[in-house]
């Protein structure tokens, strides 16, 4: 952070080396704040497991393993979905562009079906956030995750909106770019979590 | 000053300094107490006292913040305030009843306020902050809707700005987190929940888009950097604010009875609370670093910067202190409390009133800033009172750390009893109070500095140009 | 192919080979490699979607650091654990 007031201050980013920070730097800053709360919340949960261990472990046995697998996959594919829409428009190509970003959307929307499933069986099963330290932090952890991916939703829409107005072009999609990273960091924050929710233990 | 229904905000800003000084008088009287327990006693006891201290800071304050906004939102939204009528009368309203409130706590014991304001119909009193009579709440909330009708209309015709954006989304949340006054479950601990929805989402929620915004006011025309560059920062500043603030309410829900998980909740977004008042901070210094001109009001540039400064140590730093639930196991509610509470509402909150009053002051009264020695008064004011409160925090602190060591840590065989403890920590209670007189001859001098005579005066041509370019 | 669909299909391969691990087998050595497939998981994400390979410094550490980090943690904790 302690760069931050020049990069905010002035227009030094890109010129100067030809590096390109794709989407708004307002945007990039809104990122490391998120990835710092999630980062804590990570570290949180290792404090907790370690207070716990057996607790931790009796839990881990009893959550969806495979949801976390398949939500995994669908991330990652929206990801790279989102990820050709920025090339498509970096071509011009507008429809294209369009296209992407609805799968990327069609991708949040697959999460979402599979993680509230997960959360019906589990709920089902007699466990909430108030059943033990592991299960807060489960269904604590995933569900702001979630809020994330469905913040993300709303920002592709946006953008996919705005694109089929025709806002954005070869020259200008800064729009497109920003959107597409805060995307990609709902991704990122998964592909830690996964591991260490679902994975280990 | 551009538009003449600015000149509204001028009662306000005198009326809060009235009622700061009042808070202050109270403050001294409190510091006194602690140490001579039946000073003042039976007129004015403890607890009214300190009733009248708290009320009155959140009055003023809302009274800053409301000239702050009739003086703000016209020249953002470049147009006449909507109905600079309204503002003058629900300036008398609100002044009116602050004044009888105060009164009824000073005058009547607090249980036959209640009884004749009529507490038993819809019981909403007793709560700390909220003592208001109901009577009194409702006449706030319709000064509040009196006041966002008024300043909405004027943004909606107007130019809309980030500012003006931000610094209504802040009003319109401390309306609406008001309401939660209203409701007063008997459940002790979801009346808690419901208090803090009140203050701690006023103080680190929506209070801080209020001070964001101010600030950035006072720094886009002080210091004629672009807009752009700052509107960027406010939202930064504003998405860690309500990312940290809102969840972060969790670190009052330690030990009252609420589930287990909000002490990891409350520690981990608890823990982010600091991030928007230390951007504020770089915010704030880039922004005078990096000036265009140097507009000639330094006395409001040195009380901008000294806002974000001991907001990041008063709200930040002393609020990191016993945040963490493992610390504030031992510090709940301890004097290491009341050392974060003094230094995080003057620097956040106390320091932004002056530093708008500080711009906006010297253009109603027909120049561009008051002369050097006036300047000079208001600068030096500035440091002592900021000494005297980091004093006055440190030495809480000192008593906390005290406290904990003597009351809260030991064994219980070992520890000592609540009022020995008192006892135990009147040396900090003495230079605590010596610190808030250091405090009291700084608001002195600052008052003080509204009254140099102009005998150079200031206002040119020139000069007037500078400020209308912002 | 293009560069992006074969990050892509890495992406997802590594996936379930770190499922697969992490519930088929089991050895003192397990919890660590699902940790570092999660670090190159994550890097390719960073550089190759996120695009930080050819943004300033500044950004790629920061967010690479956190991927460190964090999982640098849960691999201190698997270790003391």
């Amino acid at each position: 952070m302690s760069a931050s007031p020049d990069v905010l201050t002035s227009q030094a980013v890109e010129p100067a080396e030809a590096k390109h920070l794709p989407g708004d730097l307002a945007m990039w800053f809104f990122i490391l704040v998120e990835l710092a709360a999630f980062g804590l919340l990570f570290a949180s949960f290792a404090i907790a497991r370690f207070l716990e261990p057996e607790a931790f472990a009796a839990g881990a046995e009893t959550i969806h393993a495979g949801a976390g697998l398949a939500n995994t996959l669908v991330l990652l594919t929206g990801s790279f979905f989102v990820a050709r829409a920025v090339t498509a428009i970096r071509a011009g190509g507008v429809e294209r562009c369009v296209n992407w970003l609805w799968a990327g959307v069609a991708s949040g929307v697959v999460y979402a079906v599979i993680k509230f499933s997960e959360y019906g069986q589990l709920i089902g099963d007699g466990y909430n956030l108030r059943s033990g330290t592991f299960y807060f932090f489960y269904f604590f952890t995933t569900f702001f995750h979630l809020m994330h991916v469905v913040l993300g939703m709303i920002i592709l829409v946006a953008v996919a909106l705005r694109c089929r107005r025709g806002l954005y072009s070869a020259a200008d999609h800064r729009g497109v770019e920003t959107g597409a990273s805060y995307w990609h960091m709902v991704d990122l924050v998964w592909l830690v979590l996964f591991p260490i929710v679902y994975v280990l233990l | 000053m551009k538009y003449k229904s600015q000149a509204v905000a001028k009662p306000y800003f005198v009326f809060a300094l009235i009622l700061f000084v009042g808070q202050i008088v109270f403050g001294l009287i409190l510091g006194t107490q602690y140490v001579i327990g039946d000073f003042l006693f039976p007129a004015i006891p403890f607890n009214v006292a300190r009733m009248v201290h708290t009320n009155l800071l959140i009055v003023w304050l809302l009274f800053g913040f409301m000239g702050a906004t009739y003086y703000l939102v016209p020249e953002e939204s470049q147009r006449e305030l909507h109905s600079p009528l309204l503002a003058w009368v629900l300036f008398w309203v609100f002044a009116a009843a602050g004044t009888l409130t105060i009164i009824g706590y000073l005058a009547v014991p607090y249980a036959k306020l209640a009884e004749i304001t009529g507490n038993h119909l819809l019981p909403t009193m007793g709560r700390e902050f909220l003592e208001q009579p109901t009577i009194t709440k409702i006449g706030i909330v319709v000064v509040a809707l009196g006041f966002l009708y008024n300043v909405g209309l004027t943004v909606l015709k107007g130019r809309k700005t980030v500012v003006n954006i931000v610094l209504m989304t802040g009003l319109v949340g401390l309306a609406v987190f008001f309401l939660f006054a209203f409701y007063n479950p008997s459940a002790l601990t979801l009346d808690k929940y419901f208090w803090w929805w009140v203050v701690h989402l006023w103080v680190e929620g929506v209070w801080e888009l209020i001070l964001a915004s101010i600030l950035a006011f006072v720094l886009i025309k002080t210091t004629g950097v672009d807009r752009e560059v700052i509107e960027k920062w406010l939202y930064v500043i504003i998405a860690m604010a309500l990312i940290s603030g809102i969840i972060g309410t969790g670190h009052h829900y330690f030990y009252i009875g609420a589930p287990e998980y909000w002490l990891w909740l409350g520690s981990v977004f608890s823990a982010l609370e600091p991030l928007p008042f230390f951007m504020m901070m770089l915010f704030a210094i880039n922004m005078v670093r990096r000036r265009r001109r140097n507009h000639p009001n330094r006395a409001a540039t040195t009380w901008a910067i000294g806002c974000a400064v001991m907001a990041f140590l008063g709200a930040g730093v002393w609020g990191f202190l016993h945040t963490l639930a493992p610390v504030n196991y031992y510090t709940h509610g301890s004097q290491l409390t009341a050392a974060h509470g003094h230094l995080a509402f003057f620097g956040a909150y106390a320091m932004i009133v002056m530093a708008i009053i500080s711009y906006a002051m010297p253009l109603m009264r027909g120049r561009v800033a008051n002369n050097a020695q006036a300047q000079k008064l208001e600068i030096a004011s500035c440091w002592l009172m900021s000494i005297g409160m980091l004093l006055i925090t440190l030495f809480l602190t000192g008593a906390g750390v005290h406290q904990v060591m003597l009351q809260r840590w030991p064994e219980s065989g070992e520890a000592l009893a609540f009022m020995a403890t008192h006892d135990a920590l009147a040396g900090w209670f003495w230079a605590r109070l010596a610190a808030g007189g250091l405090f009291t001859l700084g608001l002195i001098a600052y008052l003080v500095s509204f009254f140099v005579p102009q005998r150079e005066v200031a206002p040119t041509e020139d000069a007037e140009a500078q400020t209308a370019a912002a | 192919m293009n560069r992006l669909t074969a990050i892509w299909i890495g992406l997802l391969v590594l996936t379930v080979a770190s499922y697969v691990l992490g519930h088929g087998m089991s050895g003192a050595w397990l919890p660590l490699t699902v940790l570092a497939l999660a670090a190159v998981k994550g890097q390719l994400v960073i550089d190759h979607f996120m695009e930080l390979a050819h943004a300033p410094r500044l950004f790629r550490y920061a967010v690479s650091g956190w991927l460190f980090g964090v999982l640098g943690l849960m691999a201190v904790f698997e270790t003391v654990v």
